[in-house]
């Protein structure tokens, strides 16, 4: 009898800490990455996102975009966006300057803006409104964001399906559930993300390729150089009150 | 005769609707601009467009009390096309209903066609008005989108003016990069140019009139959008 309850009782233990073990091997994983891309000093990436669009009717649509990204740190950037339906746009930022541009309606715009990386894409998607998908991923404060943000954490599989085996995670937050396919490397390969309290529960997902830490960098990547007959036009900003930009690091006016 | 007439009209009524389904596709294009082709007909904003990792819902954010609203005016420029489109709905029917007691009570084939015409019109209008209606959703959209989603930190909690940003109407907002920006009113913004017009260039600027208001081109967030000017040199 007490053979049995023994038996029991350390089965039990053991799946309680074997899921324990799994759960803190998810998060470690999850911060693993995070950290391995907040100290990258430099990193390229191409990310083939699609995400749904839920219409009036309930109809979910899957609409989707390239982008190109590289960053040099500490203070340069540029983005360079096709949407499926061929819109292309670009985003620069040299440590001066944000540039953007639409080759579709062929304009840009050069907003004046000294700062770092971090703060430049907090002031580009913050203030001046600019879609910046998955935008934590760029700073070096994800680590901090992410163990802020995340909730319970799972480790689902450590999934072949493709060509490098990748640790498959899931965490859930209040408003979102985040599945992660991170590689040996420590970068993601795939991000899903489902906005579960939103109508229909669209998702995003973002296919990371061409990951390069150390990418061919040219004297030009950096500066933006208008196409022929773009016209310049200016660019629209919120007024904030005055102190909801105080003790940002690097937030410059 | 009676196969001749009757291919006759097989072969009106095939040319007619390829003229109809011809002029939609294009008029598809045409609004898709240089893009690769789009359906007006759906919207390609939600929240899962901005890719973001707090996904927070803009009701959790949006203030109680709401900033002033002085510059209603741009939005009322859109709103009757929104107007408009509800009070087709109706007039689609009785139409119907007018057209098909017609059909019975008189049962002439030219009465019908020009009823059909007329549904065909009001379709069209219809379309152009979605359209209009469904890009200005769509860029509102997005704007709400970064607002709620990517401006994190300090930036996001002390949004409260996110809401009248966000529906196209600028309240405190001054054009970047320029030296008189502060002092200036505020620029008033639509995200659809109320009428279809061409632009003038002078001076390397492009400028729209739409009745007695002119507009140029500006950036609000990702968005190219039209901006309130004053009417350009020489006009």
């Amino acid at each position: 009898m007490v053979k049995r309850f023994l038996t029991t009782f350390l089965l039990c233990l053991f799946c309680l800490i074997g899921s324990r073990a799994y759960a803190a091997d998810a998060k470690a994983l999850l911060l693993g990455m995070a950290e391995n891309l907040a100290s990258a000093r430099q990193f390229s990436v191409t990310m083939k996102i699609n995400y749904d669009a839920v219409q009036k009717s309930g109809q979910k649509i899957e609409f989707g975009e390239t982008r190109n990204l590289i960053i040099q740190r500490p203070n340069h950037l540029r983005v360079e966006a096709r949407q499926s339906d061929g819109d292309a746009s670009s985003m620069i930022f040299d440590g001066k300057t944000i540039a953007l541009c639409s080759r579709t309606e062929n304009v840009y715009s050069l907003t004046p803006y000294s700062g770092d990386v971090d703060s430049a894409i907090r002031y580009a998607g913050g203030r001046m409104g600019i879609r910046i998908p998955l935008a934590r991923l760029l700073v070096t404060t994800l680590p901090e964001e992410l163990e802020q943000m995340m909730g319970p954490a799972a480790y689902v599989e450590k999934d072949v399906s493709g060509k490098l085996p990748l640790d498959h995670i899931a965490v859930r937050s209040d408003a979102v559930d985040l599945q992660a396919w991170i590689g040996a490397d420590k970068l993601p390969r795939r991000i899903v993300l489902t906005y579960k309290n939103a109508p229909g529960e669209p998702q995003f997902r973002a296919d990371f390729t061409n990951w390069n830490l150390s990418p061919k960098i040219g004297p030009e990547t950096f500066v933006f150089t208008a196409p022929a007959g773009a016209e310049k036009i200016p660019t629209i900003l919120p007024k904030i009150q005055a102190n909801t930009l105080k003790d940002k690091k690097g937030g410059a006016q | 005769m009676i196969i001749n007439r009757k291919s006759s009209l097989l072969i009106l009524i095939t040319v007619l609707l390829t003229i109809i389904m011809g002029s939609g596709d294009l008029f598809a294009r045409r609004n898709g601009g240089g893009r690769g082709g789009r359906s007006a007909n759906f919207s390609r904003s939600g929240v899962a467009r901005s890719g973001s990792l707090s996904g927070r819902s803009r009701r959790q954010t949006r203030p109680a009390a709401r900033p002033q609203r002085q510059n209603r005016k741009t939005a009322n420029q859109v709103q009757p096309n929104r107007k408009a489109s509800n009070q087709i709905q109706p007039n689609r029917q009785k139409n119907q209903d007018r057209s098909a007691q017609t059909r019975e009570q008189r049962g002439t084939r030219d009465q019908k066609d020009r009823q059909e015409w007329q549904d065909d019109r009001q379709e069209a209008i219809k379309d152009r008005q979605e359209d209009r209606q469904t890009a200005l959703n769509e860029r509102q959209e997005d704007r709400q989108d970064f607002i709620e989603d990517e401006a994190y930190g300090h930036y996001h909690y002390h949004h409260d003016w996110d809401d009248d940003f966000a529906a196209g109407v600028v309240v405190g907002a001054a054009v970047a990069g320029t030296a008189a920006a502060a002092a200036a009113p505020p620029p008033t913004y639509v995200t659809v140019l109320p009428c279809q017009t061409i632009a003038i260039v002078r001076n390397g600027t492009s400028y729209y009139k739409c009745g007695t208001t002119w507009y140029q081109r500006c950036y609000a967030g990702s968005q190219v959008t039209y901006m309130v000017t004053t009417a350009p040199p020489g006009n």
